[in-house]
């Protein structure tokens, strides 16, 4: 036994109702993430290079795309907005086949009614819309409540995606420019392996591109790495507990301790996907 | 005596017990850690050389690469010719020296194990080509490992914590994964300051004067950036036998001596072929008749102060030190890189603190505490990368200072350590950094390595 041993009774009381209260907060927060919908990385814009926005002036904005695998079900885009108090901007996102508008897949409407410097939206939609190889087109109209009010997209001036364009009032303006976008698809595994699948799918295509070793060995090396995390979370943990309680309960603080660190552990490996500080569009 | 007092001096001496004299985790559990830390960071940085693009796993690995397709081609050592017309035009930066000159013992040995297997595929042989890379990487870290412990006896969690921070650092790990020239100098740096930390507790025996001639001669074949371990080296000999000139020259020639027996035959050889032992005159010339090239900064006239602003020099460096390089590439988010600067910031005043403490005592001391090693080693490296920067290439990557992360690692966990005992719930909390520290990691690997690769295409 050590220092927790020489603490106060009120301390220690103090101590084990904290971390009582933080473990329930870890399971609370590991069950949110639990429930949320898993989507599988397909294509993202480049990284390199930092993004430009372009404000929508003709109120209609539009990008093509190639779906490179099936059930492409998640487009996530970025804007900002500049609304003077009291008014708002209106935008409706709406799937076509092509730049034509002859075939409506989905839509929906959004009413901004602040400003902010980057809004991430997510626009969720059904997976069986769109086949591996379709071309589409997400088009993005806008109004404006008044003339003080103004809408940006994130965007890069260089062909970071050779399989689409930008388009304004519904045609290619300047060849060559892509929204900024990543794309993701449904996953093809129901959970928790759906979980596996997000991790898994990515890393096997990135080795296929790169010329890697066949898929059983990154597969082998991700297992692996996953069972030493859960060791280190398991270990640290249990020496954690001793450091802290005495030899009665540093058992009953192990099992408080690993929650906590896995709610950590998840909000650094998922808290992207949370539903904090997004904008959801669900399309229909 | 009453029950209360009897009780309070049971405390205390629990308190002694648990807090001053017995280490709460083992010496086993701390090499255990340490050895499952070096088996994660390997396993990772496979994992990241697989996934990479031949060619494009991280800054400049074509042209390193370019070297070792040369020799395998020609069976020599490769030679440098000049660049060609432009080469440098409209880009930000030129070369220091060339690839090509440079010392780089360590591509020999790959360019052979290259041209042994003979594959026809370029992709595959950059996938060889990588894989020395991450083998160098357990190794670096076990030297390092030896270099914490002999720098924090009484901290049994700090070696543990520095390995960790080697490991899971987004651009320490990159490093290892592709196939550059960082690498083999990180490794030979961190075995000569393990080498030097030996010699400045023990003194110059002559086995610690083999050890460090022999790690100095290695860090003479490798990149430039190792190099600072030379006057490091110089320092640490003259502050322990300054008094006594006579052991003084014996352990400075030896030292100097083998090193220069392993690693003059490079800077001889480019003395003959460019009548330039070390290249960067050579290089520069060059740089220049190709035309186009940036003027360094201060050709140009500015002054550091203008030299800073212009080219975000700090901040850029600073971000790459952690994760990223180029513009936006691999760079990790904005939160972290705050949280990352809070740490140093309070490293940086703990440091400031044991100085304080320190003042009227070190300068007494035999041997010279480690942790000034330490900061001469790598602030020394920072001030000769800002020198190079603002008189020849303007470098805005934060590796460069690599070859000193052990002294880094020390000096983070050094300050850091000065504000609270590690010991009892600071120890816990410490402990549980572990897996959120290889979490992240892991993340870095999802969120920002994977989208680059499939971006790339």
């Amino acid at each position: 036994m050590n220092a927790g041993s020489s603490r106060r009774p009120g301390a220690k009381r103090l101590t084990y109702t904290a971390l009582v209260a933080a473990a329930a907060i870890a399971v609370a927060w590991i069950a949110v993430l639990a429930t949320r919908p898993v989507h599988i990385p397909v294509f993202q814009t480049t990284r390199e290079y930092e993004e430009n926005y372009t404000q929508v002036l003709s109120g209609i904005k539009g990008q093509t795309f190639v779906a490179a695998e099936n059930g492409v079900s998640r487009i996530d885009l970025w804007a900002k907005t500049v609304i003077p108090p009291g008014e708002s901007i209106g935008l409706t996102f709406a799937l076509y086949r092509s730049p034509n508008l002859d075939e409506k897949l989905a839509s929906n409407t959004i009413v901004f009614r602040e400003s902010r410097s980057q809004w991430n939206i997510r626009l969720l939609f059904d997976s069986d819309k769109i086949k591996r190889g379709d071309e589409f087109y997400l088009r993005l109209r806008s109004s404006l409540s008044s003339p003080y009010a103004h809408l940006f997209y994130a965007y890069f001036r260089s062909d970071f995606y050779p399989a689409g364009q930008l388009h304004d009032l519904d045609r290619v303006e300047f060849s060559g420019q892509d929204l900024k976008f990543h794309m993701y698809r449904d996953p093809a595994a129901p959970k928790p392996f759906a979980w596996i699948e997000a991790v898994l799918a990515p890393a096997l295509r990135a080795s296929a591109q790169s010329a890697g070793p066949p898929p059983w060995v990154i597969v082998s090396i991700l297992a692996t790495l996953f069972i030493m995390l859960v060791f280190f979370i398991v270990v640290t943990c249990a020496l954690s507990s001793r450091m802290l309680a005495s030899h009665a309960q540093h058992r009953v603080a192990t099992v408080l301790m690993i929650p906590i660190v896995i709610a950590v552990v998840l909000a650094i490996f998922a808290g992207s996907e949370a539903p904090i500080g997004k904008l959801d569009v669900w399309l229909s | 005596m009453s029950n209360e007092s009897v009780g309070a001096l049971a405390s205390r001496a629990t308190f002694v017990r648990s807090h001053a004299v017995k280490p709460t985790i083992s010496a086993t559990t701390q090499q255990r850690l340490v050895i499952a830390l070096i088996l994660w960071a390997t396993l990772n940085a496979l994992l990241w050389s697989f996934v990479r693009i031949p060619g494009a796993g991280g800054p400049d690995e074509e042209s390193h690469y370019g070297v070792v397709r040369t020799m395998v081609q020609t069976g020599s050592l490769a030679e440098f010719d000049g660049y060609d017309p432009g080469a440098f035009a409209g880009l930000s930066v030129r070369a220091p020296v060339a690839h090509e000159i440079i010392p780089n013992a360590y591509a020999i040995l790959v360019a052979a194990v290259v041209g042994f297997v003979g594959l026809e595929d370029e992709h595959v042989n950059i996938h060889i080509a990588r894989l020395f890379s991450v083998a160098i990487y357990p190794m670096t870290l076990w030297i390092a490992f030896l270099v914490f412990r002999r720098i924090f006896m009484d901290m049994r969690l700090a070696p543990v914590l520095g390995v960790a921070m080697m490991t899971t650092v987004p651009m320490f790990t990159l490093i290892h994964s592709y196939y550059n020239n960082d690498a083999p100098a990180i490794a030979v740096s961190t075995l000569a300051i393990y080498a030097l930390i030996r010699a400045n507790q023990h003194g110059f025996t002559q086995r610690n004067c083999l050890l460090l001639g022999a790690s100095l001669g290695l860090v003479g074949l490798h990149k430039y950036t190792g190099f600072i371990v030379f006057p490091g080296a110089a320092v640490v000999l003259v502050w322990r036998h300054w008094r006594q000139p006579t052991q003084l020259i014996r352990a400075g020639v030896v030292v100097l001596g083998i090193a220069a027996a392993i690693s003059s035959w490079w800077y001889i050889r480019n003395w003959s072929l460019y009548g330039d032992p070390v290249g960067i005159a050579v290089t520069q010339a060059a740089v220049d008749v190709s035309g186009g090239a940036p003027v360094p900064p201060r050709t140009r006239g500015l002054n550091v102060v203008e030299f800073l602003q212009e080219s975000s020099w700090i901040g850029e460096n600073f971000a790459t030190t952690w994760a990223g390089y180029g513009l936006e590439k691999l760079k990790i988010p904005g939160a972290a890189y705050i949280v990352l600067s809070g740490l140093v910031v309070a490293a940086a005043l703990g440091l400031a603190v044991r100085a304080m403490r320190a003042r009227t005592t070190f300068l007494r001391s035999a041997a010279l505490p480690p942790l000034i090693i330490m900061a001469l080693l790598h602030l020394g490296l920072w001030m000769v990368s800002f020198w190079s920067s603002y008189t020849v290439d303007v470098a805005l990557n934060g590796r460069y200072v690599f070859p000193t992360y052990v002294p880094f690692a020390a000096l983070m966990l050094g300050g850091l350590s000065t504000f609270a005992a590690w010991h009892g719930r600071v120890e816990a909390a410490l402990l549980l950094c572990l897996p959120i520290m290889l979490a992240a990691s892991g993340s870095y690997f999802v969120h920002e390595l994977l989208p680059d690769v499939l971006a790339f295409t």
